[in-house]
């Protein structure tokens, strides 16, 4: 088990996300940053499908009350367990009683917006609709389907085997993958059913021009600031199924990426889809930061996902050359 | 990034997208210059969008649930969500190529009759405007009709439950009067509360949980829609129906 | 111990083979007490045990590679170094880190001590026993 001490708002339960619950309106949560979570899996030797805890507001201070192996990915901060540093995307291990503490660096310019604490065994809180991801809207899964904080109890499942020793650690997708246009973070985005119902300038814009990531931005979607953006003519569409990554763009002309928490369906127009395999980058993106939009087709949007699962299949393969095996 | 060269994976091969009409359906090259499906479009790597031609209505919904029904069997379809008048497909994988599960769908939804559901039906009291109708003011100023004549339409007709989104147990439904119909909010409203009874262009709903929304809320009930714990975890399924009875109305 | 433990290399070979062919590097070669090994991709592997190579002199404060790879001063994700020269640091404290394929291993310090010298450069290319970082021992 392990206890928070301290922590900010908006630390979640998650996991790879709840699929297959659309039917009655339940959309897939899930971490917002999915490779954070899968490497950080890897990392304490976890089945894929195990829970983490999503944190978007240092500083989170945990307590284990057992013997632990964890690690902490996702965006960088200073992490401190009893006073010793505690490396990024690094596989450590926690004496029972230990105390670690994440914080927002004061040496450093952090990388990134979400960090994710992965234990060994996971985050073991019921299995609700196929996953224990937590979906704040309607309350489901995670920690009683609410935000953690300060006090709460978070139970551990039983270690999977011997994770790899500590000290061992991922180069994290950011440096492998990197993605940027003219210094900009880029997002690879496949055109949507209206995108052709766009002014030309609003198109030029829309894919020439940098878009700002507003305060309004969680894990519902994220609010952009730009130019505005024109339809030919006014559009009502009936509501339909949507997914994390679309875009849509509301009557205002400023467009919203949805994101893990969003409604499962909407009826705005939508101009693109930012395709699967960049979502994290998106997660990852602070509010203020400037991205871009770059356009690809159905084989360069597989070609991407093809890159993320290669970088966590190198990993998977790596880290299984250096773990500890009884019968060697 | 740390001397890392950044490589965009930057493809012009061209506007290969989806489309509402007048344009090739499908992405990527064993689409291009074959039979286009009008109404297929991609939302990214996830799913694909199946939108029926014309107007909105009963009988096109009932085909859509049949349709949705169809796919739902194909091994490569991990879920058929109807929405209105519209189909979402994702898989557990995306496919290589897309022709091939666009054709059948095209196809399936050519064969597809119309499948009647008969399910039950619920009555919800509405009390319209005041606190909880913030946005009456809203279709007052758009229709041009009283509060009072506003609840009356809306309360009027038996809706039928075409589809389930938005959020947990939400219902999407049919039938509304158009004479009440008013456009999206321009700016989505960041929370409304469980139970509010809003219209978004010409469809009505109940929210079954806080949260944001983009439509006009012009009443709250109050029913529980949603419970993970039950089988089936949502209230009302597609082919219930519901009635809404005017509580009072509140100016 | 931060770093993998390679007691018995021989008997991993055929993951070591393995992962040699997808990780990008042409040669591996490892050596522990109780002989060495050297792999080849492409080439055909070759295997053998050999008699143990020369040892590194024992020297406490010295912190040694523990395998092939490219020696990192400072975290990736990071400007500020591990171990700077000056600084004190813990026994298990990270000085420096070993890029590996998709993996960044720490490399650690043997002994309390005080950093005098970041021996390797930054970025290059080390290997088993190849000195990294020299370490006045504490007292």
């Amino acid at each position: 088990m392990i206890r928070l001490l301290a922590c900010g708002a908006l630390a979640t339960v998650q996991d790879r996300g709840r699929l297959g619950a659309l039917r009655w309106g339940v959309g897939v949560a899930g971490a917002m940053d999915a490779p954070a979570l899968a490497g950080g899996n890897l990392l304490v030797g976890n089945p894929d499908d195990a829970a983490g805890i999503e944190i978007q507001v240092l500083p989170l201070e945990a307590r284990f009350e057992s013997e632990a192996v964890f690690a902490v990915t996702g965006a960088d901060c200073t992490a401190v367990l009893d006073g010793v540093p505690v490396l990024p995307w690094t596989v450590a291990r926690a004496r029972a009683g230990a105390t670690l503490r994440l914080d927002r660096p004061a040496a450093f310019r952090p990388w990134g917006a979400r960090t994710y604490l992965c234990v060994a065994g996971g985050i073991d809180v019921p299995v609700v609709l196929g996953s224990r991801a937590t979906q704040l809207r309607g309350a489901i899964g995670g920690l009683e389907g609410r935000s953690l904080q300060a006090g709460d109890a978070l139970p551990l499942g039983r270690p999977a085997g011997d994770p790899p020793p500590p000290g061992t650690g991922l180069v994290p997708p950011v440096l492998a993958l990197p993605l940027a246009v003219g210094g900009v973070p880029a997002l690879r985005v496949l055109p949507a059913a209206e995108h052709d119902r766009y002014t030309t300038d609003s198109l030029a814009a829309f894919w020439g021009e940098p878009w700002r990531v507003t305060p309004q931005s969680d894990r519902y979607g994220f609010r952009l600031a730009g130019s505005t953006l024109v339809p030919l003519a006014p559009m009502e569409l009936r509501s339909h199924g949507i997914v994390p990554g679309v875009i849509q763009v509301p009557h205002g002309g400023q467009p919203i990426i949805q994101m893990c928490d969003a409604q499962p369906s909407g009826g705005y127009p939508k101009i693109g889809t930012v395709i699967e395999a960049d979502l994290w980058r998106l997660a990852q993106a602070p509010i203020g930061a400037r991205i871009r939009f770059v356009e690809t087709d159905w084989d360069g949007a597989l070609a991407a996902r093809d890159a993320i699962d290669g970088w966590l299949e190198a990993a998977r393969r790596d880290l299984s050359c250096l773990r500890p095996r009884s019968a060697a | 990034m740390n001397g890392l060269n950044p490589n965009p994976r930057h493809t012009w091969a061209g506007p290969l997208h989806g489309a509402v009409s007048d344009r090739p359906a499908i992405a990527g090259p064993d689409a291009a210059a074959k039979r286009p499906h009008d109404g297929i479009s991609l939302l990214g790597t996830t799913a694909l969008l199946f939108e029926a031609p014309g107007e909105t209505g009963l009988e096109v919904q009932r085909r859509i649930w049949s349709l949705a029904r169809e796919a739902e069997t194909w091994p490569e379809v991990r879920e058929a969500v109807p929405g209105v008048n519209n189909l979402l497909v994702t898989w557990r994988e995306p496919p290589r190529r897309l022709a091939p599960l666009a054709d059948r769908l095209a196809a399936a939804w050519e064969a597809a009759p119309p499948l009647a559901l008969e399910g039950r039906t619920v009555e919800l009291p509405v009390v319209y405007g005041g606190e909880g109708g913030p946005h009456m003011a809203d279709v007052v100023a758009h229709t041009g009709l009283s509060p009072e004549e506003i609840a009356e339409i809306h309360a009027a007709p038996l809706y039928p439950v075409y589809a389930l989104g938005s959020h947990p147990g939400y219902c999407y439904l049919g039938g509304m009067d158009p004479r009440i119909a008013t456009p999206r909010r321009k700016v989505p409203v960041l929370r409304i509360p469980g139970g509010a009874v809003s219209i978004g262009g010409s469809q009505t709903g109940v929210s079954a949980s806080p949260g944001p929304s983009g439509w006009n809320t012009i009443g709250s009930t109050e029913m529980s829609f949603f419970d993970a714990a039950r089988t089936p975890p949502a209230l009302l399924q597609p082919g219930d129906s519901l009635r809404f009875r005017i509580a009072g109305v509140v100016r | 111990m931060t770093s993998p433990r390679t007691t018995s290399p021989l008997t991993r070979i055929p993951d070591l083979a393995a992962w040699l062919a997808a990780s990008g590097l042409a040669e591996l070669e490892l050596r522990g007490p109780d002989g060495q090994v050297r792999l080849v991709r492409g080439g055909q592997a070759v295997a053998a045990p050999a008699a143990p190579g020369p040892r590194p002199k024992p020297a406490p404060g010295l912190v040694r590679s523990p395998g092939v790879g490219h020696f990192l001063t400072a975290h990736p994700l990071r400007a500020e170094p591990l171990a700077a020269p000056g600084e004190r640091v813990a026994a298990g404290q990270p000085v420096g880190l070993l890029r590996v394929g998709s993996l960044l291993l720490a490399v650690t310090a043997p002994c309390a001590g005080t950093v005098i010298r970041v021996v390797a450069p930054e970025g290059a290319l080390v290997g088993y026993g190849d000195p990294l970082v020299d370490i006045r021992p504490e007292a």
